[in-house]
């Protein structure tokens, strides 16, 4: 499961957009994507535009994020432990890295602050299936981090990446002393 | 590309020139964006579960990007021959954002499936006066109940079938020709305007029907409209 992230990266490039993406798929790199202005590279800017606007006008409380100083294609999102969670009082930092073909495929997401849970590995990937293959173009930078906030309350401890996390996972009192222990936000 | 952040800011104050812009301080707005890009959808199109999205984008979530058939709101299973294209009145011309995308030919946009057309209503009821013929007050009895059990009871809706019968009564004519002209719509309100009636840019013949029928009927109108009168201030 760690290598589905990279395994999608790949599919994003593999029909109809030879034109439009003009590298490699970078595997959740921050280097800009040299995109030739298109039709298509338009619509996505729209549409990450829009959901922008949406983000700021929205006052949702425990999420944000906001594009990366010259790339709208890479944005910086931060949510935080809800409570009554072991995860309670952390914030996380994360990327999102936007497709050309964005958002009929997913962006790639990953933690950039350490986070020490059952779906996450210690490289930051998640594994969530609504960024893999359930996931849905009517999915945006919101509904995202609000899945991966719930995410951390409610791991998926059968299939986990982080197989000591979900092994204390029932232990919610040893959990939580680990996350305190574990946690290093950055700055 | 530098297509940066720094766009943002800069492309905000042009955004009100544009009318179909999305915007999210405009709640109405929202409710007729594109569940796929966001924006105001183009080529509108609604599946069964009742999402709407533009006909591009949706198609290219079925059959370039998806797995499976699935609503991308509800995961409805979608199945082509049942969307339905919403034709509204604005113009068919193709967006200059439009989302063609290079090598891909993104087909039609479904038709609607459109049942017959209703029949026109109360057909039978006149139909049954225009053959019999009828006492002048006896006649308008029967026609004036079928008119207020058929029509809503608005005012103009009253008087043009009203009138339809006078007319009809005097001139023998079938109704409407051969009831291919799609039923009392077309006729202008005669009633109100019999003296000027020309000014409605009536075609010239059924004009003339109703100037012979109306001058004739005269004092039968009168006595129609004092009835009328009777009836709505009663």
């Amino acid at each position: 499961m760690a290598t589905m992230n990279n395994q999608d990266s790949n599919n994003n490039n593999n029909n109809n957009n030879r034109q439009v993406t003009a590298g490699p798929p970078m595997n959740a790199s921050k280097q800009p994507l040299p995109t030739p202005k298109t039709v298509d590279t338009q619509s996505v800017l729209k549409r990450l535009q829009s959901e922008l606007m949406a983000l700021m006008m929205s006052g949702d409380s425990g999420i944000s994020a906001f594009p990366e100083e010259d790339n709208i294609f890479c944005w910086k999102g931060t949510i935080s432990g809800s409570k009554d969670t072991v995860f309670e009082g952390t914030e996380y930092k994360l990327s999102l890295s936007f497709p050309n073909d964005y958002p009929f495929k997913p962006p790639k997401v990953k933690f950039e602050t350490g986070c020490f849970h059952p779906n996450v590995d210690v490289f930051g990937n998640i594994c969530l299936d609504i960024l893999q293959d359930k996931w849905s173009s009517a999915y945006d930078v919101r509904t995202i981090l609000i899945s991966i906030q719930s995410l951390l309350g409610e791991p998926n401890t059968s299939s986990p990446l982080n197989t000591q996390a979900a092994a204390l996972w029932g232990n919610q009192e040893e959990y939580r002393k680990m996350v305190e222990k574990l946690y290093k936000p950055v700055a | 590309m530098p297509a940066g952040f720094g766009e943002v800011p800069s492309r905000s104050p042009q955004r009100p020139s544009c009318s179909s812009d999305n915007n999210p301080n405009n709640g109405d707005a929202g409710n007729f964006e594109c569940n796929i890009c966001f924006d105001l959808a183009q080529d509108p199109i609604v599946t069964l579960c009742g999402h709407l999205f533009c006909w591009p984008c949706l198609y290219k979530w079925l059959h370039i990007h998806s797995h499976s058939q699935e609503c991308p709101v509800c995961k409805a299973l979608i199945e082509e021959e049942k969307l339905v294209p919403l034709y509204g009145r604005g113009k068919n011309s193709t967006d200059p954002r439009s989302k063609s995308v290079p090598g891909v030919e993104i087909p039609n946009r479904p038709a609607g499936q459109r049942p017959e057309t209703a029949p026109p209503p109360d057909r039978n009821a006149f139909a049954q006066h225009g053959q019999h013929g009828f006492g002048l007050m006896g006649g308008f009895g029967p026609a004036m109940t079928a008119s207020f059990g058929n029509f809503t009871l608005s005012f103009g809706g009253l008087i043009p079938s009203f009138f339809n019968v006078q007319m009809h009564a005097f001139t023998g004519h079938p109704m409407y020709g051969n009831g291919a002209a799609p039923a009392p719509a077309p006729a202008p309100a005669p009633g109100f305007s019999y003296g000027g009636h020309h000014a409605h840019g009536a075609p010239q013949q059924r004009a003339h029907q109703h100037e012979t029928g109306f001058s004739a009927a005269s004092p039968l109108l009168i006595i129609g409209l004092l009835f009328l009168w009777a009836l709505i201030w009663n």
